[in-house]
């Protein structure tokens, strides 16, 4: 099943940057090496046809820059700063949502709430790798973004 | 003619890029108004003359669904169209939607022309 989602993980993000957060990565791959430096990191999982666990982690400077493209402002503005991890909650809604829905059109598919956390420099990964997963990794001139998405057994 | 707007997200972040996108778009937008979930919806429905909902699917209190058959049921809400915004593009929950009432969706991502096209179709505006 991941051998069949992992051509659409990719594409959905990009369609998502590039649509709604008006990004497009320099480079694509399927590297899972993690972003340097402070990291956003957003959870979700879902059920339905289909279950299983999305998970990204961001760079803390690519994620205000995210924010500040989402809402059209300054980086340092009030509505950057005060909604990025907002923002990059959405982004893992919009992404997952966006990839199951390409894998498996007529499923029935419940998501939930993301789930965002900071993450230091030097603080353990989560484990977002548990089960069968796929992933993705794009970069950007201010960081990376790097996506699991994982299935569970039925 | 500008037109009255609610849109209905339990995320203050989605909403506000909603908005910012209507904008964006050139849609004639009037007042914006917002409500976390479809009971805070129904209220802002009672209370307020609104052209057209746009409402996501997943909220805490009262969800989309349940929004769209209190609409429904109503028959002084029932002709405002309401359009659904949603990451769920699954043909199961578009059917689900529609047949409960919604006059349009528009899956996330979504761009600005999309979401403009779509409104003006549901309130009727010459394209």
């Amino acid at each position: 099943m991941s051998s069949q989602v992992v051509e659409f993980l990719p594409e959905a993000a990009q369609r998502t940057l590039e649509t709604m957060f008006f990004s497009v990565p320099d480079v694509v791959s399927a590297s899972t090496r993690r972003p340097a430096g402070d990291l956003i990191a957003a959870t979700l999982t879902f059920r339905g046809s289909h279950r299983g666990h999305f998970g990204l982690l961001v760079s803390e400077p690519l994620a205000r820059t995210f924010a500040a493209n989402f809402f059209g402002c300054d980086e340092d503005s009030e509505m950057a700063s005060g909604h990025f991890t907002g923002v990059i909650a959405e982004l893992a809604n919009m992404i997952c949502g966006a990839a199951l829905t390409q894998f498996d059109s007529s499923a029935a598919l419940d998501l939930a709430a993301p789930r965002t956390f900071r993450l230091a420099a030097a603080a353990a990964s989560p484990d977002f790798t548990s089960g069968s997963h796929s992933a993705c990794c794009l970069e950007f001139p201010e960081g990376s973004l790097l996506l699991y998405l994982s299935f569970s057994q039925k | 003619m500008a037109f009255q707007i609610l849109i209905v997200d339990d995320s203050e972040t989605m909403r506000e890029f909603i908005i910012r996108v209507i904008k964006l778009s050139g849609f004639d937008i009037g007042r914006c108004l917002q409500a976390a979930d479809g009971r805070q919806a129904l209220e802002v429905l009672r209370s307020s003359w609104v052209d057209i909902v746009l409402t996501d699917v997943n909220m805490p209190v009262m969800n989309g669904e349940e929004l769209l058959e209190c609409i429904a049921a109503d028959q002084m809400l029932r002709t405002i169209p309401v359009l659904v915004v949603s990451t769920d593009a699954t043909s199961h929950r578009v059917d689900r939607m529609m047949s409960l009432g919604a006059k349009g969706y528009v899956a996330k991502p979504f761009s600005p022309e999309t979401l403009r096209h779509t409104m003006e179709q549901l309130l009727g505006v010459p394209q």
